[in-house]
């Protein structure tokens, strides 16, 4: 299925992306994370990373279904 | 010259000038009638290194503006009685008018600028501190007329917000702006902590500050200027970090909580007290563009149903290393300040919400948050205690070996007595003192790198090696 995956903050910066659309066989943010963290080099482990779909945080683990938008968020820590 | 003293004032505070053909003096002094009251005694109060610099500014614009030869001012402090002179300005000039306009122009400027205030003791008993400023020519209903029109404050919500006590922990990028909205908004009282000197590298994000600040406490400077900005709030300054042995008494006697600071560590400490405490938090991060915002209702959810394992700092980089532009945070602490004059007025706020902002695309997003029913700080059951860090400690004891890790450009401007330097860049594994110590405690600026340093050593396998909760300030403090 095809993802539209943005990037926030250090991942973005780190992915040198904005947003791109990922063909995978990911079911879950947890496998679309694996693939990505490896592809981009990205660098947080999984647990300093948080899943944004459809405008609301979710689970690691949850359903992902064709054509949905998954952001990215990790900690941010500057004041 | 401009001077405070605690001694009478007596004599001429100018040389005699042979270029002079005029010499100016005024005196002001304590009369024993003030609105109605008879007046026994008056106690002037100065914040003495803002006023000595105030001063100064005032004559030197005295100079520019008007062409005298030259002038001086003292202003007494301490307690004073009917006809005691408070202050004294003396002006020379070759002519008698620009002696006369420069010797009030001063007074007036000392009157209206200058930090002093004074407390009179009254015959028929009781006292008042007034501020020497202005305080008693501002009244609430002009100050804060337009907000008082708005439908969502109105006359209740001012006297709500005249009401309420906001802790503001970091007076920097996000600080800054907070304080500046929430002081004239007119919360009542306002606690600023930070224990940060002013910096010139800061100037560019925290408008509270002028050049001429740097090196002096950000604390009590930002708690000046907004006094001076609203004179109707009661502002305190903590110069100090906010460490774990002290913060839990300072969010305890506040309504809301702003976390204005830059590091995790900091942050988990504000959130696991305020859910304890049952307080309101507004916390804020900035990276560059990039921000993070909430607000936290102390049933949840909160920082770590975010975060159920606390980021360490350093993994995403710092403000020092990844740079920012001053407006980001400005905008970040703006909003901050709003959250939390919602949260007073009972006004819908960002509970329950992450606000994510990217400011280069102003893509907004609040999403929402659940509650983690098993979360380490607002699930239940709920923690008795905060668990303070078990490699930091708060107490020395006479045979640790405290190691100040600052590097060398800090230790020079700010030296520990008594201790082992061993910057942090430089540091050596190998030093036989180190192995040799029973304890050894780990000093730096805030905490955050003798905690980092600290961890790391660990994984090295020294068991005994510890950081200092808090930074040098703190612990000169603790040492008495």
């Amino acid at each position: 299925m095809t993802i539209s995956v943005r990037y926030f903050a250090v991942l973005r910066e780190r992915s040198g992306l904005e947003r791109e659309l990922v063909e995978t066989l990911a079911t879950s943010p947890e496998e679309l994370y694996a693939e990505l963290v490896d592809r981009h080099a990205l660098g947080l482990p999984l647990h300093l990373v948080r899943f944004a779909v459809d405008g609301g945080l979710v689970d690691a683990n949850v359903s992902l279904t064709d054509g949905s938008e998954v952001a990215l968020i990790p900690p941010v820590a500057g004041g | 010259m401009f001077q405070l003293t605690r001694d009478p004032i007596v004599g001429s505070l100018l040389p005699e000038d042979r270029r002079a053909g005029a010499r100016v003096v005024f005196e002001g002094t304590v009369r024993d009638l003030n609105e109605g009251h008879r007046v026994l005694e008056l106690e002037y109060e100065a914040f003495d290194e803002l006023a000595i610099r105030e001063g100064a500014a005032i004559l030197d614009a005295a100079r520019e503006r008007f062409p005298i030869l030259e002038i001086a001012c003292t202003h007494r402090v301490g307690r004073l009685g009917p006809t005691d002179v408070a202050i004294r300005v003396e002006a020379s000039a070759q002519h008698r008018r620009e002696a006369f306009a420069a010797c009030e122009f001063v007074v007036d400027e000392i009157k209206r600028r200058v930090p002093i205030w004074k407390k009179e003791e009254y015959a028929e008993g009781g006292s008042e501190w007034l501020n020497t400023q202005g305080a008693q020519l501002i009244s609430p209903e002009t100050y804060y007329a337009r907000q008082i029109r708005m439908p969502e404050v109105g006359v209740a919500g001012q006297e709500r917000l005249m009401g309420a006590s906001v802790l503001v922990v970091g007076a920097g990028g996000l600080g800054c702006p907070a304080l500046m909205y929430l002081g004239g908004a007119g919360v009542g009282r306002i606690t600023i902590a930070d224990g940060d000197q002013i910096d010139v590298s800061n100037l560019h994000r925290q408008p509270l500050f002028r050049a001429a600040d740097v090196g002096h406490s950000k604390a009590l400077v930002a708690a000046e200027r907004l006094r001076s900005l609203n004179p109707l709030s009661k502002v305190r300054a903590i110069a100090q970090h906010v460490v774990a042995a002290t913060a839990s008494e300072l969010v305890a006697t506040h309504d809301v909580v702003l976390d204005c600071t830059d590091n995790f560590r900091a942050k988990f400490l504000l959130n696991d007290l305020c859910v304890r405490l049952g307080k309101s938090l507004v916390t804020a991060s900035i990276d560059r563009f990039d921000a993070q915002l909430m607000v936290i209702d102390p049933v949840g959810p909160c920082l770590r149903c975010l975060w159920p394992i606390a980021p360490e700092d350093g993994c995403v980089g710092s403000c020092e290393e990844n740079g920012v532009i001053g407006y980001a945070p400005g905008v970040v602490g703006a909003l901050q300040a709003g959250e939390a004059l919602k949260v007073i007025l009972g006004l819908p706020s960002l509970e329950s919400r992450v606000a994510v902002l990217d400011l280069r695309t102003l893509d907004v997003r609040t999403l929402g948050l659940e509650r983690n029913p098993v979360c380490p700080a607002c699930g239940t059951p709920r923690p008795v205690k905060v668990e303070a860090d078990p490699l930091l400690v708060a107490d020395i004891l006479a045979d640790d070996l405290i190691v100040d890790i600052r590097e060398p450009y800090e230790t020079a401007a700010d030296p520990l007595n008594s201790v082992m330097r061993m910057p942090m860049s430089r540091f050596d594994l190998a030093d036989p003192a180190l192995l040799d110590a029973p304890r050894v405690v780990l000093v730096c600026a805030k905490g955050i790198r003798s905690l980092a340093l600290a961890r790391e050593l660990r994984g090295r396998g020294w068991s005994h090696v510890y950081g200092y909760d808090g930074g040098a300030k703190e612990l000169r403090a603790a040492r008495g």
